[in-house]
């Protein structure tokens, strides 16, 4: 069975390779696509690694992700540069502007080019066949082919779907058609998946430019973290409008009402009625799809939300009581939260505390919460909340919320908004 | 066959010696029968012979110190019945095996010793029922019983009451060392009422209200019955190293139970401590069991929120001067 897999992933691979040869088109994108590390010094080795590409040649700008040169904008020590390479060269780039909300970055090196890579205006048909550029796995320039499938909005977020085998190494290097014009910037890839791959639409990158175009002079050093945070502030600003404009439909769950916070938000549900079961359980969770990715492990700028909807069968009171105290406690949710204590340098210890809350419709809940702040943006927190409602004897709800990198306020505002959301649907 | 009582007076008890085959010589060089090592015996010292009429003599090997009797030396001593004598320091009893020693002795106990021991036997059989029982309710109430958790119920029964018996026999051993008796019905009696005590509690914690905190109160609890445990067994190993070393009679078991009780309670709280750990063991539900809003904290959650908002502020101006601190750390070196 092995062997059959292999041979046919073979056979498929080389059928993609027979239709149209496309070595013009590596030729012509080739001479603008450089590898892009920050590393100590020129030699040393790289603290981390990706592609960029020029979009104006002759004042030397090129294209890539902020994750590519996080390293670097994070390092308060003064001890990572830029450099980008091609198999001869090493140019030291500086740092114009960034954006952590659509994760471009745009630097400068002092060699010029004549020509540039074209930025596409207009938006590609769903469909079309679409190229990819990059280093992947820091081994040699690679193009590959995929689709276009449409433009994914979630939020203040926004991501072009593709199917090209992304791999890392390939972040920052162009999306291009096959003319060679550059539709977006390679930025991720769905973990788990067969080629879902996503990239930044070029509109955003023009924008970048745009905006340093009419600023006229890079950012500064000391201001990056200022800058940072008053990207998350835009980040915040936009989903909580979203909150008030375009409420979610109500949804519920078992008995249950709630109005998740904004339309484009993903909501997953998942049932469970077996016959052996004790009880019933119905959950949604939902969540943004997309985050400010601002270092290596830490994202801000987005939130989690689940519902979950307990109705003991046959048990009693206190059986059921128990059930609701281990779904309470579980820890299967905050699971990520572990992961964020490996980076104890950039997130501050837990606050933790827990209390009653009767919220708009009368509804006692019980919640628990934990609060942490980012050391280096002030006013910037993350919340883990969870809350079970109280009062009836075999019915319950649980809500668990995680929102990253708001401000007091936003945090306020948002869970102040989803508790009052909830009630019970009207046919009971 | 004689019995020999050999004391030193820096040693706690006596040791008791059988000396069946004759002759037996004693001194300290390990070529004698006897070897006592000890600075006042000389190489071969002495030598016990039996006589063709049946009595036993000691006989001095030309010893620094010699053997004395009654505080007098002499030359070769007749050993008598429950006789005293010295070689060196050491301190000998002798004990002339006759046919006493050798016939079964029925020594009559008190009779309210034999009625508690069957008591306490009774004790612990119903303490092993009742903890199994509260096994089962405890069950029952986290999950309704089927089959399948009949299974769950025995083990958990049986590893507690194997832990129990296994905790009581741990104190036995280390007191058959100290008293050379087992009694180990007793410490099973005590830890079986230990047992019962603690499954009552897990199981109602959460419908009786205590003054304090639910989860404090089984913490206190737990940390009580470790403490007990520990005294006790301090006390007899410690009691077996350490004995006659102090001038003063120090309880040694409460000390070093305190030592190791506080440094497990410190140890514990540094890894519990709220603020570092996400897992929030303290949350129960009240949905049912004690829903009482005014055990409750009062501030409600806009201003409990305000308040973490602070104290995170104040961890991150922590983090901020640790930052600053490690940085002039730093650049000293360099400049160094």
């Amino acid at each position: 069975m092995k062997y059959f897999f292999l041979i046919f992933l073979y056979m498929t691979s080389s059928f993609a390779n027979v239709g149209k040869d496309n070595d013009h088109l590596y030729k012509k994108v080739k001479p603008f696509v450089f590898q892009v590390k920050t590393s100590q010094s020129a030699d040393s080795s790289k603290a981390s690694y990706g592609t960029g590409f020029v979009v104006k040649g002759r004042e030397g700008l090129l294209l890539t992700n902020y994750h590519v040169v996080s390293t670097y904008i994070q390092d308060e020590d003064n001890r990572y540069k830029i450099f980008v390479t091609d198999k001869e060269n090493v140019f030291e780039a500086e740092v114009l502007d960034f954006s952590v909300i659509y994760d471009l970055a745009l630097i400068k090196i002092k060699r010029k080019f004549s020509k540039e890579l074209i930025l596409k205006k207009e938006k590609p048909k769903r469909g079309e066949t679409i190229y990819s550029m990059g280093l992947p796995k820091d081994l040699n320039i690679s193009l590959v082919k995929g689709n276009y499938n449409g433009v994914i909005k979630s939020g203040i977020y926004e991501r072009i779907l593709m199917s090209t085998p992304v791999n890392s190494g390939m972040s920052g290097g162009p999306t291009v058609d096959k003319d060679g014009k550059v539709i977006g910037v390679n930025v991720s890839i769905l973990l788990n998946s067969q080629n879902i791959s996503f990239s930044v639409p070029i509109q955003r990158g023009r924008e970048l430019i745009e905006k340093f175009k009419s600023r006229k002079e890079p950012l500064k050093r000391e201001n990056y973290s200022e800058y940072i945070k008053e990207q998350l502030g835009t980040i915040e600003k936009n989903l909580l409008s979203s909150l008030e404009k375009n409420p979610g439909k109500s949804n519920t769950v078992g008995e249950w009402e709630f109005f998740p916070p904004d339309e484009t938000l993903k909501c997953w549900s998942k049932n469970d009625y077996s016959e052996k079961r004790t009880f019933k359980y119905s959950r949604q969770s939902c969540f943004l799809k997309g985050a400010a990715h601002i270092d290596r492990r830490i994202y801000a700028g987005s939130y989690e939300l689940m519902f979950l909807s307990l109705e003991g069968l046959n048990r009693n009171r206190y059986q059921f009581a128990s059930i609701v105290d281990s779904y309470l406690n579980g820890k299967d949710y905050f699971k990520n939260v572990y992961t964020k204590f490996s980076s104890k340098k950039e997130l501050t210890k837990f606050s933790c505390n827990e209390g009653i809350w009767t919220n708009k419709h009368d509804i006692p809940f019980k919640y628990v919460y934990c609060l942490n702040g980012f050391v280096k943006y002030e006013d910037v927190y993350s919340l883990y909340f969870k809350a079970a409602s109280l009062t009836d004897k075999r019915k319950s709800i649980i809500v668990k919320f995680k929102v990253d990198g708001f401000t007091k306020d936003g945090i306020l505002k948002f869970v102040t908004d989803q508790m009052d959301s909830i009630k019970r649907t009207e046919a009971m | 066959m004689i019995i020999l009582k050999i004391k030193h007076p820096s040693w706690n008890n006596p040791v008791v010696q059988k000396v069946d085959s004759f002759p037996c010589s004693i001194g300290r060089s390990i070529k004698n029968s006897i070897v006592l090592s000890d600075d006042s015996i000389s190489a071969e010292h002495a030598i016990i012979e039996k006589q063709t009429d049946g009595s036993f003599i000691l006989k001095d090997l030309d010893s620094t110190n010699g053997i004395l009797f009654e505080g007098k030396r002499y030359g070769q001593i007749v050993l008598r019945d429950h006789g005293h004598i010295k070689c060196g320091d050491v301190e000998i009893s002798t004990l002339l095996g006759d046919e006493r020693l050798e016939k079964t002795r029925v020594i009559e106990l008190p009779k309210e010793f034999q009625t508690s021991k069957k008591k306490r036997l009774k004790r612990t059989a119903s303490s092993c029922l009742a903890i199994v029982l509260l096994i089962v309710l405890n069950e029952f109430l986290a999950d309704p019983l089927r089959s399948e958790n009949w299974i769950d119920i025995l083990l958990s029964s049986l590893i507690s009451l194997l832990v129990l018996l296994g905790v009581s026999g741990m104190i036995s051993v280390v007191s058959k060392v100290q008293h050379k008796k087992y009694d180990f019905l007793k410490y099973l009696d005590i830890s079986m009422l230990f047992g019962v005590s603690y499954f009552v509690l897990l199981t109602f914690h959460d419908s009786i209200k205590f003054f304090l905190n639910n989860r404090m109160a089984i913490n206190i609890f737990n940390l009580f019955m470790v403490f007990i445990f520990f005294y006790i067994y301090f006390s007899k190993v410690l009691y077996v190293f350490f004995d006659g070393k102090f001038k003063k009679k120090i309880d040694i078991g409460l000390i070093g139970s305190f030592v190791f009780v506080f440094a497990v309670v410190t140890l514990t709280a540094k890894f519990n401590s709220r603020n570092t750990r996400f897992v929030y063991n303290g949350s129960y539900i009240y949905t049912t069991r004690n829903f009482d809003k005014d055990s409750y904290s009062q501030l409600n959650f806009v201003d409990q929120l305000d308040k973490s908002f602070k104290t995170v502020n104040e961890y991150r101006q922590e983090k901020l001067e640790e930052k600053e601190e490690s940085k002039k750390i730093e650049d000293s070196l360099d400049s160094e």
